[in-house]
């Protein structure tokens, strides 16, 4: 047994299938279903002590305790999937990164300024309006503006800005975006005024470490005619991306077609970029 | 106030309020499914529970029968250990043993709120060791062979790399 003698001071063992240990705490019999009930209880970091304890434990808690308190976080069902490895359930726990909007100051409720880097500001400059002008309400069923009614307005000659997203930063590591390549979904709400025609744009890159560009998505609609004066959602989602996704840039912008004075120019809200639970696939190591 | 009577596996009987009885979702469905009537001198048989469980259940139960049900769905907020009151603390400064006796008695007589505070409690006995004091708190023995354990420390770095 001369390999075992290391730092540790309890004895160990080899692991035996039928033996109790784990099960047994300071000599009563616990059932598994009521030590997962405890563990339920524990915080994530003490959890990830737990899983070095026993191998039962480890069993118990990658196989189910991890999922339940991720549900519990979440609230959802829809979750509840066996396939998914124990690491995104912990990161669930730890920073809840899926299934979240990961842009800030999405619509202008914090300004035009507030998280995002303007890059051009044309005509009487970008502006913010609450309730939108000139368009129906926004959709008061998207859970994205938050019951809210807020919307970012162009001018007459082109306004742009950028958002740069850190995932890390966000709880969406390295090992989580290059192993489970979670499906990231962005989208965003556009419209301008039933009086005046107009142009959207926005783009979407995944960015390496290095701000080199990993996939994209470029999109651009001149409103007109019957396009005018109603709220239209672009969306899109990113798989299989590969290897190093580190950052998200978001960027949008437009200008109205008649070059007129003031705010005639596209309106934007409800910026949105989220990542998927990730389901199990063949990339996991193991 | 009608008592019905409690037998515990070592065949002590306890007359017990019945409303104090009834915070056990077993014994409640018991009395129901059976037709137990409440002035009766039936003895509900609890062959799961010793008698000194029994009464430490009994006691914790007439201390709490005044309190609200339980939320039948919890599962949106996030589980905090640090809301035992002090009456169920003293409560459980008890031997280890005892407590997990308890657990055993409250998940067998579904009484959800003991349920919760006696896990909370061996939660809190788990909170911020390391390993090696947990297995030592509750007498494991560490079955994983080094390498084993390596793989297992290195998944635990992945996931705290921020």
């Amino acid at each position: 047994m001369g390999q075992f003698h290391d730092s540790s001071t309890t004895t160990r063992v080899s692991y035996d299938e039928k033996s109790d240990n784990g099960l047994i705490i300071s000599g009563k019999y616990l059932p598994e279903e009521l030590l997962a009930e405890i563990f339920c209880y524990i915080d994530y970091k003490s959890l990830l002590h737990c899983q070095l304890v026993c191998k039962r434990w480890k069993t118990l808690i990658q196989t189910y305790v991890w999922r339940k308190k991720a549900g519990v976080s979440f609230n959802r069902l829809r979750f509840f999937n066996k396939k998914v490895p124990w690491h995104v359930y912990y990161l669930i726990c730890k920073k809840k990164p899926f299934e979240r909007n990961l842009i800030k100051n999405h619509s202008g409720e914090y300004g035009t300024q507030k998280y995002w880097k303007i890059l051009s500001q044309g005509g009487d400059r970008w502006k913010v309006e609450n309730p939108p002008i000139g368009v129906p309400p926004l959709p008061n069923n998207e859970l994205v503006f938050e019951g809210k009614q807020f919307c970012f307005v162009t001018s007459y000659c082109s306004c742009s800005k950028t958002q740069i997203i850190d995932l890390d930063v966000e709880g969406l590591t390295s090992y989580v975006l290059d192993n489970l390549q979670p499906v990231i979904v962005v989208s965003e709400w556009y419209s301008c005024r039933w009086d005046c025609p107009a142009i959207y744009e926005c783009i979407i890159e995944l960015l390496r470490e290095d701000n080199t560009v990993i996939d994209s998505f470029n999109f651009r609609d001149n409103i007109e005619g019957e396009k005018q004066n109603q709220w239209h959602q672009v969306s899109h989602e990113f798989r299989n991306y590969g290897p190093g996704l580190r950052k998200i840039c978001f960027y949008h912008g437009g200008n109205d077609q008649l070059f007129w004075a003031g705010h005639y120019g596209s309106k934007m809200a409800g910026a949105c970029v989220y990542a998927k639970i990730p389901t199990c696939n063949n990339n996991i190591s193991q | 106030m009608p008592n019905i009577k409690l037998q515990s596996s070592d065949g002590e009987v306890f007359e017990v309020d019945v409303d104090i009885a009834k915070c056990s979702v077993t014994i409640k469905t018991m009395l129901e499914d059976l037709g137990m009537d409440e002035d009766e001198e039936e003895v509900v048989p609890l062959p799961n529970v010793n008698s000194a469980i029994l009464r430490k259940v009994i006691q914790w139960a007439t201390y709490h029968k005044d309190d609200p049900p339980p939320p039948e769905d919890d599962e949106n907020k996030d589980k905090r250990t640090d809301d035992i009151s002090s009456w169920d603390a003293d409560f459980l400064k008890v031997d280890q043993g005892t407590l997990y006796e308890l657990i055993l008695a409250a998940n067998y007589l579904d009484i959800k709120g003991l349920l919760e505070v006696t896990c909370k409690t061996v939660a809190n006995m788990i909170k911020g060791k390391t390993p090696e004091e947990v297995r030592k708190t509750f007498n494991i023995k560490n079955d994983f062979s080094p390498s084993e354990e390596e793989q297992v420390r290195k998944e635990n770095e992945w996931c705290e790399e921020k």
